[in-house]
């Protein structure tokens, strides 16, 4: 049984609406310290799980964080390594097997192997970031005429790139200049080049950067911020890492707007889609995330009301993941196998 | 001073038939720089200044004996591919009305077809050539007709610094007129423009004319319930297409619901164009100008001192009340005669509070009770 969760907010992304109309964030409140869920009692002896993600990846830190919610202890092996009880596996790249409970999750969905049995999918519909990026960007406050925009691409007649020449055919978008790397996507190399660009560019006459890949729009963000330009010129970028939401605590006039996939929590639905499992419940064979649009003033309201660390802020404003989380997901636990 | 609280009345809010992109009148202040022929827009910082320049657009304004006025007013009507009042067979994209006659909006037409852009409005571009109007390039006056709401400020002036030269000429166009042309012709809408409201005619002698002013010329009376389409909503003045000849009618003498007279508490409207200032002194700084027959929404009078305290869209300020008028607009000939037979007819005296329509038709709408009693009572028909 397939499920793709389509919840508002990526709708949002991918129809004509766009990110035009943020919807307002709540205003967080304390979250009450977890209780043991008792999952000795649940399973009638320890479990551990294992992942073969990078332990520096956000994915992971989700994994560790709802890992040690639940009282689970994580292994954290190489890929293609089995151990625990049940295995979290990153972004197989082969067909594979188990003869232990697994959750796998793969950032696209065109990836996604046949799902053996026993296991699970985390998939991130990645095919659907171009679009919902641009979209993010056309329909933006401030925007909506012709966009002027400085493009960054990772690539040559890449997928983003091609998109981005059709919009600017379609009277969309008003190409202010385009940077391609010659070999490979070079940061530095582009961030000359913006900086260059930019010194070009009378204020008032350009809207966005946009960046088709993370690293070009911190390299991008450091630019701008260098510039100290006296416009309201901001980057959209294709691709979400902690690093885009600190950016735009930092200056979220600059830092404006981020599309991708809220890896910390992916990570943290795996775990919980696992302890489904291993207390042999049934679950969703796979929930496939949609991009997220992340905007900067959204980030920058949570924060100055008090919610200041990155991945509580991704928590509260990534409602499709926590709506599959299913918030009673810990009392559900606890009332069918404690009683 | 003492200050007594006197009447409160509300100014009907233009309306474009687009959906806004932005509807906060405070997100945007444009000031345009008649020297520089610049507009720019401008966003709010941190600190609540409008600092942030989100838009620079090169633009024409008017030439030496129609220039464009100066001072702050408030954005009002929108409409996106109209036709000029007073040129024939000349049109212009994403109309953003500033004060009466006076918009913003793409260079110009020859046709309402995007394939029929004229090559002297995009060659003059950046000079002072216009009759008042501010002519931009059509992407930026799209961007202005979406996004700058009515309410929004304007400010027209000379005060902020120069361009320097390299930049002004940075914000012409590269392409030349073919290419231009092509490509303004891509520049389209999202979203099918609303359906065109339709109103009714509710005063006998009601009379079109070719532009939004009472001296514009008269091009006839209209009958009551004759049948409209309005092209773009306004006040005091919408325009309208009424069997296929476009021309502008003053708000109080329509309705937009058929057989149904809407009450309108304009105790007073605007004598003439009107200063609001912050303090009730002609010395105070001035924050806005109000176009003649604007309709009045006063917090506070005081008469011995000759100053109302009004709100006008997010302002409040101080209006001299001998700039101001019991607005006379529903008598279109001898407006003072009109009136005393008006107000000698309904039992109140010229001071009173006016009704939309004709008093005939407001009779008939109360024995209909489509008017509460208790609006007349407040509006002055008292009996």
């Amino acid at each position: 049984m397939k499920r793709t969760i389509a919840l508002l907010l990526a709708a949002l992304l991918l129809g004509a609406a766009g990110c035009a109309a943020p919807v307002a964030a709540p205003v967080p409140t304390p979250a009450p310290t977890p209780e043991p869920v008792g999952m000795k009692k649940i399973f009638g002896k320890d479990i551990t799980i294992a992942c073969d993600a990078d332990e520096q990846s956000w994915f992971a830190q989700g994994v560790t964080a709802q890992a040690e919610e639940l009282g689970i202890p994580v292994v954290w092996v190489k890929a293609g390594e089995t151990a625990g009880d049940g295995m979290i596996i990153s972004a197989p790249q082969a067909s594979f097997s188990t003869r232990i409970p697994a959750i796998y999750h793969t950032a696209n969905v065109e990836d996604a192997l046949p799902i053996p049995d026993g296991c699970c999918g985390v998939v991130y519909d990645a095919a659907a970031e171009v679009e919902a990026a641009l979209a993010a960007m056309y329909t933006y406050p401030s925007h909506e005429a012709p966009v002027r925009v400085l493009g960054m691409f990772g690539e040559q007649d890449g997928e983003a790139h091609a998109a981005y020449l059709a919009m600017a055919e379609a009277g969309k978008l008003q190409d202010k200049g385009v940077f391609v790397p010659s070999d490979g996507v070079i940061p530095e190399q582009a961030g000359r080049w913006l900086r260059d660009t930019l010194s070009g560019i009378t204020p008032g006459r350009l809207d966005t950067v946009f960046s088709d890949a993370p690293a070009l729009a911190l390299e991008g963000f450091a630019v701008l911020k260098e510039a100290k330009r006296s416009d309201a010129v901001e980057i959209c970028a294709r691709g979400l890492l902690p690093a885009h939401v600190q950016a735009m605590i930092e200056d979220h006039f600059l830092m404006g707007t981020a599309v991708g996939e809220n890896g910390y929590g992916a990570g943290k639905l795996a775990v919980r889609m696992l302890a489904h499992l291993l207390a042999g419940e049934a679950v969703e064979e796979s929930y496939t995330l949609l991009p997220l649009c992340v905007r900067s003033e959204d980030v920058i309201e949570l924060y100055r009301a008090g919610t200041t660390e990155v991945n509580d802020i991704m928590m509260t404003l990534d409602t499709q993941t926590e709506q599959a989380y299913q918030a009673d997901f810990l009392d559900e636990l606890r009332e069918n196998h404690t009683a | 001073m003492a200050l007594l609280i006197g009447t409160l009345c509300t100014g009907a809010v233009s309306m474009a038939r687009d959906e806004m992109k932005n509807t906060d009148i405070t997100k945007y202040y444009l000031y345009l720089n008649v020297r520089d022929q610049v507009l720019t827009a401008y966003e709010k910082d941190d600190n609540g200044e409008y600092t942030r320049i989100v838009r620079r657009m090169l633009c024409s304004t008017g030439a030496e004996l129609t220039p464009t006025p100066t001072g702050t007013y408030k954005i009002s009507g929108k409409e996106r591919f109209g036709k000029f009042a007073h040129f024939n067979g000349e049109y212009a994209r994403y109309w953003t009305q500033v004060v009466r006659g006076i918009y913003i909006h793409s260079i110009g037409f020859g046709g309402r077809d995007v394939e029929r852009l004229l090559r002297t409005p995009f060659s003059n571009i950046g000079k002072r050539v216009s009759h008042g109007c501010i002519r931009l390039y059509v992407e930026d006056a799209k961007w202005v007709y979406y996004n700058v709401c009515p309410g929004s400020s304007i400010t027209i002036g000379s005060d902020t610094p120069l361009l320097s030269k390299e930049e002004k000429k940075s914000l012409k166009t590269p392409l030349d007129y073919a290419a231009y042309k092509a490509y303004q012709a891509t520049i389209t809408d999202d979203e099918q423009e609303l359906a065109d409201r339709h109103a009714w005619v509710v005063y006998d002698g009601a009379q079109l004319r070719t532009g939004n002013g009472s001296n514009d010329e008269f091009i006839r009376k209209l009958k009551e319930g004759e049948e409209m389409r309005v092209l773009q909503e306004g006040d005091p003045w919408v325009k309208v297409d009424i069997d296929g000849r476009e021309g502008y009618v003053k708000r109080i003498y329509i309705t937009y619901e058929k057989g149904v007279i809407e009450t309108y508490e304009n105790g007073r409207a605007t004598k003439t164009t009107t200063e609001i200032y912050a303090e009730p002194s002609v010395k105070a700084e001035v924050l806005c100008r109000m176009p003649r027959d604007t309709s009045l929404n006063i917090l506070e009078t005081d008469p011995e001192e000759g100053w109302y305290k009004i709100r006008y869209w997010d302002i409040e300020g101080f209006i001299r009340i001998r700039k101001t008028r019991v607005d006379t607009s529903m008598f279109p000939y001898d407006e003072d005669a009109q009136l005393s037979a008006y107000a000698a007819r309904m039992g109140v005296d010229s001071s009173g509070t006016l009704l939309v329509g004709s008093a005939a038709a407001a009779d008939e709408a109360l024995l209909r009770s489509e008017v509460k009693q208790d609006d007349l009572l407040d509006a002055g028909f008292a009996g």
